[in-house]
């Protein structure tokens, strides 16, 4: 298929991306879109969340068009803009008019990073009139029935709160980090290191998340405990891919950073 | 290798090193001569290495982790109490390397204990502890390798014999007869648990030991020449020591409370309100961002000027300029401020001619910028502030940032009365930390003192400077800006030293406020 027949060519998901469910978010998420009920994935930084939404996609055979949102995300960003070319204007669809146009499912990663005015925007996709208004075109896209909205939110302390007006269109699906055994599970799947090294480095992941509020924002993330069992399969040894994928990476606090050396050194 | 062996003269992180290894936070104290745990609280030698530090505070956490609340003694003498302080010694470090393997490296080193100490019972006791940690020494004595034999099930794995608090007295009631046997003398009185890591096991006979903590560094401070007040929040923070240019963790206690006034109170705000109508110019920039480039690259508007001028540079051959699309306007940002007035007993100390004391001036201020700045719409915090050594550090909160600017918080403000010491560096970690919360894009700490910060358990003039000096710098690496506005002639130089030469200025009076705070908030 063309690009110029289907403008999500890439965006759809090839091959089945893999992810471990922890319980039944998969049955949820699939009512959920049965249903085309915007969803917000609640969790910790790196605990699976996109990887999630990948999986869904591909399972559902749906399109996925990702925006990572920041702070200097504007409402043209999301919707599309005119732009300049030879001698005249030409509009471009944004990635969420691009996703209810055609029909995909659109992940808004951190919505709440946007700004307030942008955030808006989302609002008449996600009531019955499942609408995006494009102001600068003058024009009202009804979204494709195959149209979802799903965004990511990390309640950290350090994290923006999410407006109630915003909050409220959503169900929520609420991730944590994987119990032990199922996070070794993943970082063995992920790295191709072996059992003992893996629960190794989990533990010492796990241990990091103990300074949560005490020192870190967060603890070592999934993502970041695969990075170092990558390193060790890499040929080094456990102790300097904590420390390089773990250890350093998580704060510039000297004491902290301290102390996550001495545990590290304990732990092997 | 590894760190823990790199003696740093340090304690700062063991708090958090405890944590990441067995999730536990206990009280630490440097105020012991040798290890020892009340109530929780484990007491270790001040001025020590990090290294027996790092060493004495992870086998004091394994008891706390490991070990029963207390044993029964009932029937034990003091050579088997002895003998079943060091089992259980030994098989809490055993449990603890089964979990964390690099405490073996810890450990290990600080048993020197060899056969050639001799066979009296204290040696004995020092190479059967040895024996018990560390797999490679080897010991020719009968004793100790029955020691070891009944101690462990697999010694290879580190995996101990003694589950229970019985299986331990059992140990060391056999291995007391066995020495009670070779008619060897204990001196119960002078014995001392080795190596020196170790605690000296008071925890574990509670009943017949009267167990006192040792008294806490610094002067007793007395809670109770503080009127009951209902604590709305309670923190700790770090202090900054000067001498071991170190940041001391969970040092100082902040108590905040409501300010007691009665809620029908309302006072005169008449003088500040007037006072605030001038500060609004002084102010405004509070809310406000720099004013955005007109054009840019990327945007959501064209820019028609800016369109005209790109096609005439086309028609022309030259090189057009990108930034076509209208940039967007300055916005507003979330701002916060949070003022705090200085309460302690020099505050009462005359302002100006008018008989106006340091507290009124600085309550009257706070007032008026609380009052500006709610028309600006920028919020803000007031609390006064004082201390009583480093437990009780007083905020009493005259205005939350929810609440209004009225009558009623001046009340508040005008219910501060002089009293305590000056814990400067404790209040601005405290205003630091709740604006860093309420995640306000531009945020401001003013501070109304005489910047004369002392408090009653420290002698060294420079200290509790330079730990607001530290603060300050901290809260600045946060996105916190802090100011001072000097009040009495003196302490002005202070005052720059704490905030920067251009973060304080000496406030004369209400009149020369917008003054001050225009230089001040650059």
């Amino acid at each position: 298929m063309t690009t110029a027949l289907d403008p999500l060519a890439a965006h759809r998901v090839a091959r089945e991306p893999f992810y471990q469910p922890r319980g039944d978010e998969i049955a949820l998420f699939e009512a959920s879109y049965a249903r085309r009920l915007p969803l917000i994935l609640k969790g910790p930084t790196g605990c699976g969340k996109t990887r999630f939404v990948e999986h869904m996609a591909w399972r559902l055979r749906r399109p996925l068009v990702t925006v990572a949102c920041h702070e200097d995300l504007g409402t043209g960003d999301l919707v599309g803009r005119w732009l300049l070319e030879g001698d005249g204007t030409r509009w471009q669809d944004g990635p969420l008019a691009l996703a209810a146009r055609h029909g995909a499912i659109c992940y808004l990663d951190e919505l709440v990073e946007a700004r307030a005015n942008t955030t808006v925007v989302i609002h008449p996709l996600t009531d019955t009139r499942r609408v995006l208004p494009i102001a600068a075109r003058n024009e009202i896209v009804h979204a494709h029935p195959d149209f979802q909205l799903v965004v990511s939110y990390n309640p950290s302390p350090a994290a923006a709160e999410m407006k109630p007006a915003t909050r409220q269109r959503f169900c929520a699906l609420e991730f944590g980090y994987p119990e032990p055994e199922q996070e070794a599970g993943i970082v063995m799947r992920e790295s191709g290191l072996d059992v003992e090294r893996a629960s190794c480095i989990v533990a010492f992941g796990m241990r990091t998340r103990r300074l949560e509020g005490a020192g870190l924002d967060e603890g070592a993330s999934t993502r970041m405990l695969i990075h170092a069992a990558e390193l060790v399969v890499q040929g080094l040894s456990p102790t300097t891919a904590c420390r390089v994928a773990m250890v350093d990476a998580l704060s510039d606090d000297a004491d902290v950073t301290e102390a996550l050396q001495f545990a590290l050194d304990a732990s092997f | 290798m590894s760190a823990i062996l790199v003696a740093a003269t340090t304690h700062a992180p063991l708090t958090q090193w405890l944590r990441l290894l067995w999730d536990r936070a206990p009280t630490l104290c440097f105020d012991s001569e040798s290890p020892c745990i009340c109530g929780g609280t484990i007491h270790l030698p001040a001025r020590d290495q990090w290294r027996h530090h790092a060493a004495a505070a992870a086998h004091a956490t394994a008891h706390l982790v490991y070990s029963p609340a207390s044993f029964d003694g009932t029937g034990l003498g003091p050579l088997a109490r002895a003998l079943a302080g060091l089992l259980e010694d030994a098989r809490v470090e055993a449990l603890a390397m089964r979990e964390l393997p690099g405490l073996a490296r810890l450990w290990q080193p600080l048993h020197t204990a060899t056969p050639a100490l001799g066979v009296d019972v204290e040696s004995l006791l020092r190479r059967l502890a040895r024996a018990l940690a560390d797999p490679g020494y080897v010991d020719p004595d009968p004793w100790v390798a029955k020691g070891r034999r009944l101690f462990f099930v697999d010694a290879e794995l580190g995996l101990s014999a003694l589950r229970t608090p019985a299986e331990v007295r059992r140990a060391a009631m056999l291995l007391g007869n066995d020495l009670g046997q070779q008619r060897l003398q204990f001196n119960a009185k002078g014995y001392v648990p080795a190596p020196a890591y170790r605690d000296d096991h008071r925890w574990m006979w509670p009943v017949e030991l009267a167990v006192t903590p040792p008294p806490a560094s610094g002067i007793a401070v007395d809670e109770q020449q503080e009127p009951p007040e209902l604590a709305v929040d309670e923190s700790v923070y770090p202090e900054w020591d000067r001498l071991i240019a170190r940041v001391r963790n969970d040092w100082t206690r902040v108590v905040e409370t409501p300010v007691v006034a009665s809620t029908e109170a309302v006072a005169d705000d008449s003088e500040p309100r007037r006072t605030a109508r001038g500060l609004r110019g002084s102010l405004r920039r509070l809310g406000e961002v720099a004013p955005a480039a007109r054009r840019a690259e990327e945007g959501e508007v064209f820019e028609p000027a800016a369109l005209v001028e790109w096609r005439i540079a086309r028609w022309l051959g030259q090189a057009p300029d990108a930034r076509v699309y209208r940039a967007p306007a300055a916005r507003r940002v979330r701002a916060g401020v949070w003022l705090l007035v200085d309460q302690s007993a020099s505050s009462a100390l005359a302002h100006d001619d008018a008989g106006n004391d340091q507290l009124r001036v600085a309550v009257r201020a706070a007032g008026a910028i609380a009052a500006a700045l709610q028309e600006l719409g920028v919020a803000c915090a007031i609390a006064g502030f004082s201390s009583n050594g480093r437990h009780a550090v007083r905020l009493r909160r005259a205005k939350s940032f929810g609440e209004r600017a009225d009558r009623h918080m001046q009340a508040r403000l005008d219910a501060l009365r002089p009293g305590g010491s000056t814990r400067l560096g404790a209040a601005l970690r405290h205003a630091a930390a709740g604006l860093v919360s309420t995640g306000a894009a531009r945020s401001w700490v003013i501070v109304l003192s005489d910047a004369d910060a002392h408090d009653v358990d420290i002698h060294d003039p420079a200290y509790l400077v330079e730990d607001a000096r530290h603060a300050v710098r901290v809260a600045a690496a946060q996105g916190v800006r802090m100011a001072g506005l000097v009040l009495g002639r003196a302490g002005t130089a202070r005052a720059r030293r704490i905030f920067g030469t251009r973060g304080a200025l000496a406030l004369g009076s209400l009149q020369g406020l917008p003054r001050a705070l225009q230089a001040l908030l650059r």
